[in-house]
């Protein structure tokens, strides 16, 4: 059985190559007419070939009598009725079933902006509707004992990531600074820029920083050990699933995330035990870790995260609270997909980049590497338009605008992050209550410990 | 996929060994004289003897059977391999006759039970050894089984050779 | 030559790659749902087929002939010639499976369809079920419909990547033809 997060099933492979065109690390081989295979020295688990792939088992192939051992294999039940198609992503769904079942663990569990604006999609909604109501409401309905929120944790790297950067720029540290939030993005750079490794952020992703707050704050706000923590976490996107396996992703031997699903494997779990989102009533997420802001909320959209750390540093800087940067960033026609400005904060002049889509991002990584690199802080996101397009989102049907897709989720994000009393992380209550009561300060010992990591191939175990 | 017998008319000589090795294989413990009364000549395939065709005509054990919708009594129902009629049930009302768009059930007497009118037809000859008696006796080779497999084997085949003439037609 | 003859789908084998988007497209079609394959209620299952031989990958689908054998052996009337090709009207077809087997061309299967507004259903003896009965869906006869009833016209011939499905005029293809073999012709007397 294959453990690979993304794989490509040669049973139903028939050489189209259409993933290979839209692979943006061209990790996909083969001749043209026969199964292709990936290049695990090169994927980054970004899944938009599993988003492309239409080559799936009709019911009147030849071998169409293999599709209950093929369901199996793939760890799905021998009567699911969902097409399997060749290019895949690892289902998870028996293990956090497993966690859920098992009255010895405590689950928690979180969900990434991008999850809130397309999961109503599976259940026949249009692209981008906002649904995060109705999808705390589903969680707990599925039985986890505590529904929390990536965005929470996305407003904590927000603190942790602005004040490495000012960090760094005071103190002469590596710049500029790449951000490290997306998983496929940092495969990139260890895999194809090793050399450029030292300019990734320290912090950990979101996802893994909500997994680690779990296990330690979370875990004494209820009354329980790192041990008796299920940490599982939905996620628009299946490099995740790698991430969370990372050796460096843990605690005192405790993995961060215990578990990660899509948002196509959430709502199969949900009609499997006919939840059906659009009849439940809107829910809140659990307090404290599931109280989030507006600029967390952005983290999923393209340049959410670079809008997120600017409020916050202009904000911390000027004493001027901001509940937008009103910073306009430009793409211009020599660079499609990278976005340029610059703002002053703290007196100093920072400019920032924000790369959408893994294709575009090498002259800019040339820059750097050539000492031309005329900018501070660099977003990027492996997904072109951000987690909202992700490979784990829902998978667009032939005759569907992707493009417009992927505007209305983005949408629905800023639209979220519009109607939210908070927009900056900094004023996030539950995140103030977190430094003053368990963390200290952004960066200190704790931070240091619990949110952030070494990359690289040579990443070693993190105490 | 129900499995059903089909025949092929332009190989049928109407010689009628179908029914009768049908009436055979459905005497069940029946071993009394052949007469009008006591053994009924009940065959579940009926040769179709005209000037414009020769052909045997059976039960297709449809997919949606409108002999099972039809009947009043739930006497008929999808069964396995089989469309199958439940005799303690039925109790003779031929709407399923006038369902069936083949006009492969009717409604008669069955050999030992000479005081009930019930529907009958192809049951594909389920405890025989051997199968379909008819398909067993055709001299002709007339009769064909078709399985869920053979039809996919059929369809596919076919489907084959379009792709062929399709991918050569256009060379 | 016949005042009407139904347009029918064809493929250009040398443009297709084989990558089923049209198959995909075709299930949803036919089919309730929202954007994504995970809003889909049924299965997929579509009327053209991808099919592999030797060197040979293409979809084949229903020719939608002039004489159709499926529409003849029918015992239902429930295959008939319309404006819009061959059509199989669900409602009456009882799944006899005799069309599927008639077919030379292979465009038929039966698959669950939609019956009077929902998946068609039928009554199974199922001893471990309650009542001894349970309900499964029927199949019925399924193939190409070129889309009656779409707009926009067949889904497959939309969604190809590669532009290698066509709806087939065989009357325009003809007067095309047939204009351009005149054309070609008279260029050469030209030069006599």
């Amino acid at each position: 059985m294959s453990t690979q997060v993304v794989s490509i099933d040669p049973m139903l492979c028939t050489g189209c190559r259409r993933c290979a065109d839209v692979c943006p690390v061209d990790a996909i081989v083969g001749r043209r007419n026969e199964p292709q295979t990936i290049d695990a020295s090169r994927c980054v688990l970004c899944g938009q070939c599993v988003l492309t792939c239409a080559a799936f088992m009709s019911p009147f192939d030849d071998g169409a009598e293999l599709l209950p051992e093929m369901l199996r294999k793939r760890g799905l039940a021998e009567d699911d009725t969902a097409p399997l198609f060749a290019a895949n992503f690892r289902i998870d769904r028996k293990k956090v079933a497993g966690m859920l079942a098992d009255p010895e663990k405590t689950t928690m569990v979180q969900c990434a902006p991008a999850v809130r604006v397309s999961i109503a999609e599976e259940f026949g909604k249009a692209p981008g509707t906002l649904s995060p109501g109705k999808l705390a409401a589903s969680l707990r309905r599925l039985g986890f004992d505590y529904v929390y929120d990536t965005i929470f944790a996305a407003d904590v790297t927000v603190m942790e990531e602005s004040s490495e950067l000012l960090q760094r720029m005071e103190t002469g540290g590596t710049l500029p600074m790449f951000t490290s939030c997306c998983p496929g993005w940092v495969r990139h750079v260890e895999t194809a820029w090793p050399d450029l490794i030292p300019h990734l952020s320290s912090c950990k992703s979101p996802q893994q920083m909500a997994g680690a707050l779990f296990k330690s704050y979370g875990a004494d706000q209820v009354g329980k050990t790192a041990g008796e923590i299920a940490s599982v976490a939905v996620m628009p996107c299946t490099a995740k699933k790698g991430e969370a396996e990372r050796p460096e992703m843990q605690n005192d031997g405790f993995a961060n995330v215990d578990a990660v699903l899509t948002v196509t494997e959430l709502a199969a779990m949900l009609k499997e035990k006919d939840i059906d989102l659009d009849s439940l009533p809107e829910e809140e997420f659990d307090a404290p870790l599931g109280i989030y802001s507006g600029a967390g909320t952005i983290f999923g959209a393209s340049g959410g995260v670079m809008e997120a750390a600017l409020r916050t540093a202009i904000a911390v800087t000027s004493g001027k609270d901001v509940d937008e940067s009103g910073v306009a960033f430009v793409e211009s026609e020599e660079e499609p997909g990278v976005f340029r400005a610059s703002v002053e904060v703290a007196g100093k002049t920072v400019r920032g980049v924000i790369v959408s889509g893994l294709a575009h991002v090498a002259p800019v990584l040339e820059a750097v590497r050539s000492g031309d690199a005329d900018f501070e802080f660099v977003e990027v996101m492996c997904c072109e338009g951000g987690c909202v397009a992700g490979g784990g989102q829902p998978k667009l049907l032939p005759g569907v605008d992707v493009a417009d897709a992927v505007a209305r989720r983005r949408k629905g994000l800023h639209d979220h992050d519009r109607e939210l009393p908070v927009r900056a992380a900094h004023r996030n209550p539950a995140v103030k209550a977190l430094y003053e009561n368990f963390l200290q300060k952004p960066l200190g010992e704790r931070s240091h410990k619990l949110l952030h990591t070494h990359y690289g191939k040579e990443a070693g175990r993190h105490e | 996929m129900h499995t059903f017998v089909l025949s092929d008319p332009s190989r049928c000589i109407g010689c009628r060994a179908c029914e009768i090795a049908c009436v055979k294989a459905h005497l069940g413990d029946y071993t009394g004289r052949v007469t009008r009364r006591q053994m009924p000549f009940a065959p579940r395939i009926t040769v179709v003897h005209e000037a414009e065709v020769t052909a045997p005509i059976q039960c297709r054990q449809c997919e949606d059977a409108p002999c099972v919708s039809v009947c009043p009594a739930g006497a008929i129902s999808h069964d396995g391999e089989v469309v199958r009629v439940d005799e303690s049930r039925c109790f003779g009302c031929k709407a399923c006759m006038a369902a069936c768009p083949v006009g492969a059930i009717q409604v008669g007497r069955l050999p030992g039970k000479p005081d009930r009118l019930l529907a009958y037809k192809c049951d594909l000859c389920e405890d025989r050894d051997g199968g379909p008696a008819c398909v067993s006796v055709c001299p002709a080779n007339a009769l064909k089984i078709m399985d869920g497999g053979e039809l996919q084997r059929i369809a596919g085949g076919r489907r084959r050779h379009s792709a062929l003439q399709v991918a050569f037609g256009q060379r | 030559m016949h005042a009407r003859l139904s347009p029918f789908i064809l493929v250009s084998a040398s443009k297709c790659i084989g990558c089923r988007v049209c198959e995909l497209a075709c299930s949803a079609a036919h089919q309730r749902g929202g954007v994504s394959v995970g809003s889909l209620q049924v299965p997929l299952s579509p009327r053209l087929y991808l099919t592999s031989v030797n060197n040979v990958r293409v979809p084949i689908g229903c020719r939608h002939c002039e004489d159709a054998p499926c529409a003849e052996v029918c015992p239902n009337n429930a295959i008939i010639h319309t404006t819009d090709g061959v059509q199989v009207e669900e409602d009456r077809c009882v799944g006899c499976k005799t069309c599927l087997a008639v077919c030379p061309v292979g465009a038929m299967e039966m698959a669950q369809v939609w019956k009077r507004g929902k998946p068609a259903m039928r009554r199974v003896v199922d001893p471990s079920a309650p009542g001894g009965v349970r309900y499964e869906p029927a199949s019925l006869a399924s193939k190409c419909d070129l889309c009656r009833g779409r707009e926009g016209g067949p889904a497959c011939v939309d969604a190809c990547p590669e532009k290698a499905l066509t709806l087939v005029d065989p009357i325009e293809v003809k007067r095309r033809r047939n204009f351009e073999a005149a054309l070609a012709l008279s260029r050469t007397y030209e030069e006599v």
